[in-house]
């Protein structure tokens, strides 16, 4: 497991680098260990974690500058997947990532295309949950 | 038990996609490793490479500094995936087993 979140610190160095992780969100199950780390002392209980790391491009895109997002995973030892329909995925034998859009309302294109960042991406229904808030005092 | 099992084909399914991308990248790439051999103190490279079963060696001349590294960022290249190959070779075999395991498949 420490493989993997090295790996994955390794990725959002990299994001960070071309300054993607002011554009991004972590969901899933590999968001909580660093929840853990920011809400220092509140226990948050483990889950199934699988290789899977999943990132959401919010809508619209404020990135204006062009840049390709597969090749900058490539330099960290990413492969560039093509699934049938067209969706980009980036593997590696420690982790897999997913680049999503959150396709709210009108029915997004799925895959929707990010020519600027060459990337097709899974649009995927999100729901909006109400969250506590967390008093850090 | 089934939502496991669920969780376990999806990962193996994924490290088969994997091992088939990881094959489709060697493929792309020349075949054979770059060797090194000192003859009266001048270095000569020879690309040793296997074709139906026999080793054979290329004699590619005193290559110069340029040459020499393209062929060596190759062999570096095909290293790299070999050993990530191999990697995802292993995790197959694992969740093969698991997923064939009489007591996770009488659980479910």
């Amino acid at each position: 497991m420490i493989r993997k979140y090295n790996l994955l610190l390794k990725v959002l160095k990299k994001l960070d680098e071309h300054n993607l992780l002011d554009h991004l969100v972590l969901i899933g199950s590999w968001c909580l260990p660093f929840y853990s780390n920011y809400y220092e002392g509140i226990e948050i209980s483990s889950t199934l974690r699988t290789r899977g790391v999943d990132f959401v491009f919010p809508l619209p895109s404020k990135i204006k500058e062009k840049l390709d997002v597969p090749k900058m995973m490539e330099e960290i030892g990413f492969i560039v997947d093509f699934s049938n329909s067209g969706i980009i995925r980036l593997m590696h034998p420690e982790l897999f990532i997913d680049f999503i859009v959150p396709d709210r309302g009108k029915d997004l294109p799925s895959p929707y295309k990010m020519p600027n960042l060459s990337l097709n991406s899974p649009a995927i229904k999100a729901s909006r949950y109400p969250c506590k808030q967390y008093n850090r005092n | 038990m089934n939502f496991l099992i669920g969780i376990l084909e999806e990962e193996l399914a994924n490290s088969k996609r994997l091992a088939d991308n990881y094959e489709k990248e060697l493929n792309k790439l020349p075949k054979g490793n770059v060797s090194k051999k000192h003859i009266n103190g001048h270095a000569y490279y020879y690309l040793q490479y296997k074709e139906n079963n026999e080793v054979n060696s290329r004699y590619l001349g005193k290559l110069d500094k340029k040459h020499l590294k393209k062929y060596m960022d190759i062999c570096k290249q095909k290293k790299e995936i070999n050993a990530n190959l191999n990697k995802v070779k292993k995790q197959i075999k694992v969740l093969n087993r698991l997923l064939n395991d009489k007591k996770i498949q009488s659980a479910a």
